[in-house]
C-alpha cells in the first residue's frame, strides 16, 4: 500500500511539473507582449524600446524557457511563493488561497448533489427500463449538455432569484471574513445553492446515462439471477450485487473530471459572481493589453493539477475496495518500472525521448540567446489634411450635412490614433450611434469610429473582397451621443490592432443619424502606410 | 435443389426491425433527419427564393435605436447589382446589422453539425485506438495513455485552445477539402475532437479492463485468436453501447465547446454563422461577460436569444434519443 501511494505520488508530481512545463512552453509560443501588461503600450503612450526591454527584464521573459520555468520551480520549492502576477501586482499564493475555498464549496457541493441525483436517477431508470417515466428523464437530464452554460446559469439563476428569492449572486464564507458581506453555514449554502444545481446538471447527463447503461448490463449477469434465487431482497440485489459494481468504472471519471471542472467553473462563477478559480483563470486569459498572466496561469494549473492527482489517488483505491478485478493493477511491485527494466527496446527509446528532450532545451537556449531584438516601439506620425462632408437626408427632407476633418494619423506597431473633428453644420441635433459593444468586428458599412483596411490584392484575387474594420476604444475626449447644432467634436481615437503597411485605409466616423436611418460616414479618400 | 432454407435476416436488418419498434427513437430519428434536411437541403432553396442570403446586411431591418425588426417583416436593401429588393425576414433580423435570422440560423445549423459530426468522429477514433489498446495491453502502454490522459484532462483546455488558434489554427482555416466545408469548419472540428478523446479511452479502458477477465475471452484466446481478433471480434461488439451513448453526448457538447471557441477567436470565423456564434451573440461571450451591459447599448429582443438556443435543444434531444433507441436495438443482450 505505501509502495503504491509513493508510486502514485512520484508520477503524480511528473504529472504537475510536465503540466507547468507545458504552460510556459505555450505562453512563449503565443505570440503576445506581456511588458504591456506592466508598462503602457499602445497608441496613446510614448513607452520606448527600452522602456519595454527593462519591462520584459523585469517580468524575466527576455530569459529562454527554461531558465523561466528552473526559476519558477526553484521559488516554489526553496520559498513556498508562485511569483507575482503581472496584471496587477500581486502574490500569486494569496490570490489563490482565496479563491480555492470558493471553487472547492463549488465543486464539492456540486458533485455530491450531482452524484445523489445521478444515483437515484440511474437506479430509478435501470430498474424500469425503456418505460415512460425512463424516457422523461433521460430527456430531462439532457437538458445540462442540450443549453448552453450561461443560458442554463443565467436562466436558473433568475428563475430562483424571482420565485423563491434566492440571492442572486456573490458569495458568503462559511467562517467571517472581513472581504465578504456575510457569513455563516446557512447563507455559504444560500448563495451556493443554485450554482451547485447548475454545476449537477451540467455533469448529471453523462453520469445518469453510465450508471444507467451499466447498471442494466450488470442486472442482466448471471450472479444477480444467482443472488434472487438465494432468495436476496431486491434492494440487496440492487444495492450489493448490482451496483457495487455498476459504480466501478465512474469513480476514476469523477477524479478525472476535477481538470474540467474548472472549466465549468469558469462558465458558473461568470454568471453567479463568484471570486473562485475560474474567475481568475478569466482574468489570466482575458488578454485584454495584448498578454496574458503567465504567473497567475501557472499557479491555477499547478493547483488544478494538485487536485487531480490527489482524487485520481483516491479513486484508484476506492475502486480497487469496490471492484477486485482492477485490485491487480495496484500490485506493490511496481507495474511501470517493471516493465520498463525487463524491456531493452523500451529503455532504448525512453532514452532517445530524454536525448531529444536535451537537444531541444539546448537549442531553445542557444536560439533565444541569438534571438533578434524587438523591432523599435516607434511612433510613426503622418499629417494629413482630409476634408469630407456627408448629406445625412438620402435626398428626403432637410439637409442634414456632417462635416468631417482629419488632421494627423499616428502609427504603432500594436496601435493607431487618429486626430480628427467632426461637425454637426445643422441646426438640428445628429445622433452618434456607439459601437456594437458585441466583442466581433462588426461588418462594414455599420461600424463606430475605426481604421477601415481595403482587401489586399491577394484577397481581391482571392475573391475574398471584405474590409477589415479595427475598432476604435480609446477615445479623448469621450465621445456624446450627440452633436448638437453647429457644434465640434474635436479629438482623437485610438485602437489597439496593427495596421498592415501597403494597403487602402479609410477612416470610419461611426454610426450618425437626424432620423430613422442610421448611415455610417468614413472618408472618401484613402491613406497608404509605406 | 431440394428444399429451400429460409433464409434469417441479417444483422443490421435485425437492428433495423428493433429500433423501429421503438416509437420515441423513430420520432427522434424523423426530428434528427428533419433538421439536418432543413440546414443542408431547404437553407440554399430558401435563399435561391427569397433572393439574399445569411450575410447580406439589411440596414432597413433596423430601426433607429439599432434594433432588429421582429419576425414577418418586409424590409427593402440595395443589392450589390443595385437593384432594390424587397427581402422577407420570417424570423425578423438578427441584431444591428440586419440580416436575415432564418438563414443565419439554418446556415449556421449546417456548420455546427459539421463540427460535431467531424469532432466526434475524431474523438471516438481516438479515444477508442488508445484505450482499447491501454486496456488490453497494460503495463508501459497503460501507463503511457494513462498518464498522457491525465496530463491533457488536467490542464485548462482554454489555455491549449489560446495557443493553438494564436499560433497554428490560421494555416488550417483553409483547408476545405475541395470546398467541402466552409472555411475553418474542418480545422474546428479536428481541434475540439483531439481535445476530446480522453473521456471515450477512460470509458474503453475500463471497460476492456473488465471485459478481458470473462470467460469468453478466455476461450477464444484458447483456441488461438489472436489479440486484434479478439479486440475486434470479441471486445468491441461489448464497446458499441456505451461509445453510442457517449458519442451523442458528445456531439452536443461539441456544438457548445463551438461557441466558446468562436469567443477566443479560434472558432469558426465571424463571417460563417454557426448555432454557436448566434447564442455567443445574444447571451454574451466567457471574456466580454457583463450582464449590465447587454442591455444599455440596444436591448437584445428576447426571441434571438430563444431560436438558437431551442434549435440546439431540439437537435440534441433527437440525437440522445435516438443514440439511446440504438444502443438498446444494437445491445446482444435486449435481443429477446
Amino acid at each position: 500500500m505505501f509502495a503504491f501511494v509513493a508510486r502514485r505520488a512520484f508520477s503524480g508530481a511528473v504529472l504537475i511539473a510536465s503540466l507547468t512545463f507545458l504552460t510556459f512552453l505555450v505562453f512563449n509560443t503565443i505570440p503576445t507582449n506581456p511588458a504591456c501588461l506592466v508598462v503602457a503600450c499602445g497608441p496613446h503612450t510614448t513607452t520606448d524600446d527600452a522602456a519595454i526591454k527593462a519591462a520584459d527584464h523585469r517580468l524575466g521573459i527576455d530569459r529562454p524557457v527554461v531558465v523561466q520555468y528552473g526559476k519558477f520551480v526553484w521559488r516554489l520549492v526553496r520559498h513556498g511563493s508562485l511569483g507575482t502576477s503581472w496584471t496587477n501586482d500581486r502574490k500569486v499564493g494569496p490570490q489563490i488561497a482565496a479563491a480555492l475555498p470558493v471553487t472547492a464549496s463549488l465543486v464539492a457541493g456540486g458533485m455530491i448533489l450531482m452524484l445523489a441525483l445521478a444515483l437515484a436517477v440511474g437506479c430509478f431508470s435501470a430498474l424500469r427500463p425503456r418505460s415512460l417515466p425512463d424516457r422523461g428523464l433521460l430527456a430531462v437530464s439532457v437538458i445540462g449538455i442540450a443549453v448552453h452554460p450561461f443560458v442554463l446559469g443565467i436562466g436558473l439563476r433568475d428563475l430562483f432569484a424571482r420565485h423563491l428569492g434566492t440571492p442572486s449572486a456573490s458569495y458568503c464564507p462559511i467562517r467571517s471574513s472581513r472581504v465578504f458581506s456575510c457569513a455563516g453555514l446557512s447563507s455559504w449554502a444560500a448563495h451556493l445553492a443554485v450554482p451547485w444545481i447548475v454545476f449537477a446538471l451540467l455533469f448529471l447527463p453523462l453520469y445518469m446515462r453510465l450508471l444507467r447503461a451499466r447498471l442494466l448490463e450488470t442486472l442482466n449477469e448471471p450472479w444477480i439471477s444467482t443472488a434472487r434465487a438465494k432468495g436476496a431482497s431486491e434492494s440487496r440485489v440492487l444495492i450489493r450485487h448490482a451496483l457495487r459494481n455498476a459504480i466501478g468504472p465512474v469513480l476514476p471519471l469523477i477524479a478525472i473530471d476535477a481538470g474540467t471542472a474548472l472549466t465549468a467553473a469558469i462558465y458558473i462563477e461568470t454568471v453567479f459572481g463568484l471570486p473562485g478559480l475560474g474567475h481568475l483563470a478569466v482574468q489570466a486569459f482575458s488578454g485584454e493589453a495584448g498578454g496574458y498572466d503567465l504567473p497567475l496561469t501557472a499557479a491555477l494549473v499547478t493547483t488544478v493539477g494538485a487536485f487531480v492527482v490527489v482524487l485520481n489517488l483516491l479513486a484508484d483505491i476506492a475502486g480497487a475496495w469496490v471492484d477486485p478485478r482492477t485490485r491487480l493493477l495496484t500490485n506493490p511491485k511496481g507495474i511501470t518500472t517493471m516493465a520498463i527494466t525487463a524491456r531493452p527496446r523500451v529503455r532504448l527509446a525512453l532514452g532517445v525521448v530524454a536525448l531529444v528532450a536535451v537537444a531541444f532545451a539546448a537549442f531553445q537556449l542557444g536560439q533565444s540567446r541569438t534571438s533578434a531584438p524587438r523591432p523599435a516601439a516607434e511612433v510613426r506620425i503622418f499629417p494629413m489634411h482630409l476634408l469630407d462632408s456627408f448629406d445625412l437626408s438620402k435626398g428626403v427632407g432637410p439637409r442634414a450635412w456632417l462635416r468631417t476633418h482629419v488632421t494627423k494619423l499616428e502609427v504603432q506597431p500594436h496601435g493607431w490614433r487618429v486626430y480628427a473633428s467632426i461637425t454637426n453644420d445643422t441646426n438640428r441635433p445628429i445622433m452618434i450611434f456607439q459601437p456594437d459593444p458585441s466583442p466581433y468586428p462588426v461588418l462594414y458599412p455599420h461600424q463606430g469610429m475605426s481604421l477601415v483596411i481595403a482587401p489586399s490584392p491577394k484577397q481581391l484575387a482571392a475573391g475574398r473582397n471584405q474590409y477589415t474594420i479595427s475598432s476604435a476604444r480609446l477615445f479623448t475626449p469621450a465621445m456624446p451621443h450627440a452633436l448638437l447644432a453647429h457644434t465640434t467634436w474635436t479629438g482623437s481615437f485610438g485602437g489597439n490592432d496593427a495596421v498592415p503597411r501597403n494597403r487602402q485605409i479609410y477612416v470610419g466616423f461611426g454610426t450618425f443619424s437626424w432620423n430613422s436611418q442610421p448611415q455610417s460616414v468614413s472618408t472618401a479618400h484613402s491613406i497608404t502606410i509605406p | 435443389m431440394s428444399d429451400v432454407q429460409p433464409s434469417s435476416p441479417g444483422e443490421w436488418k435485425l437492428v433495423w426491425r428493433r429500433f423501429r419498434r421503438d416509437r420515441v427513437a423513430l420520432g427522434a430519428l424523423v426530428t434528427l433527419g428533419a433538421i439536418v434536411a432543413a440546414c443542408f437541403v431547404v437553407e440554399p432553396l430558401l435563399e435561391a427564393v427569397l433572393g439574399h442570403d445569411g450575410s447580406q446586411p439589411i440596414p432597413a431591418a433596423v430601426d433607429v435605436n439599432l434594433n432588429p425588426v421582429g419576425p414577418f417583416s418586409w424590409a427593402t436593401y440595395i443589392a450589390p447589382d443595385g437593384v432594390p429588393h424587397r427581402a422577407f425576414l420570417l424570423l425578423g433580423a438578427d441584431g444591428p446589422l440586419g440580416r436575415d435570422e432564418l438563414l443565419r440560423l439554418l446556415a449556421g445549423g449546417r456548420v455546427s453539425l459539421e463540427i460535431a459530426l467531424i469532432a466526434t468522429a475524431v474523438a471516438l477514433g481516438l479515444g477508442i485506438v488508445l484505450g482499447a489498446l491501454a486496456g488490453y495491453y497494460g503495463g508501459v502502454v497503460d501507463a503511457i495513455v494513462s498518464r498522457l490522459t491525465e496530463l491533457l484532462m488536467s490542464f485548462p483546455l482554454l489555455l491549449l485552445m489560446i495557443a493553438f488558434g494564436q499560433t497554428v489554427a490560421g494555416r488550417f482555416q483553409d483547408i476545405t477539402a475541395h470546398g467541402l466545408f466552409p472555411p475553418g469548419v474542418l480545422s474546428v472540428g479536428v481541434v475540439i475532437g483531439v481535445f476530446c478523446w480522453f473521456y471515450p479511452a477512460r470509458l474503453v479502458r475500463a471497460l476492456v479492463l473488465s471485459l478481458k477477465q470473462e470467460e469468453f475471452v478466455e476461450a477464444a484466446r484458447m483456441i488461438g485468436a489472436s489479440d486484434v481478433r479478439i479486440i475486434r471480434q470479441h471486445l468491441a461488439p461489448h464497446l458499441a453501447g456505451p461509445l453510442i451513448v457517449w458519442g451523442t453526448l458528445v456531439a452536443s457538447g461539441v456544438i457548445i465547446l463551438e461557441a466558446s471557441l468562436s469567443v477566443l477567436n479560434v472558432g469558426v470565423r465571424l463571417g460563417t454563422a454557426s448555432w454557436g456564434n448566434l447564442l455567443a451573440s445574444n447571451w454574451g461571450t466567457l471574456l466580454v461577460f457583463n450582464p449590465a451591459d447587454v442591455g444599455v447599448q440596444y436591448p437584445k429582443p428576447p426571441l434571438l436569444m430563444v431560436w438558437p438556443a431551442l434549435m440546439l435543444f431540439v437537435t440534441v434531444l433527437a440525437l440522445a434519443a435516438s443514440g439511446d433507441g440504438l444502443r438498446s436495438a444494437l445491445d446482444p443482450k435486449e435481443r429477446q
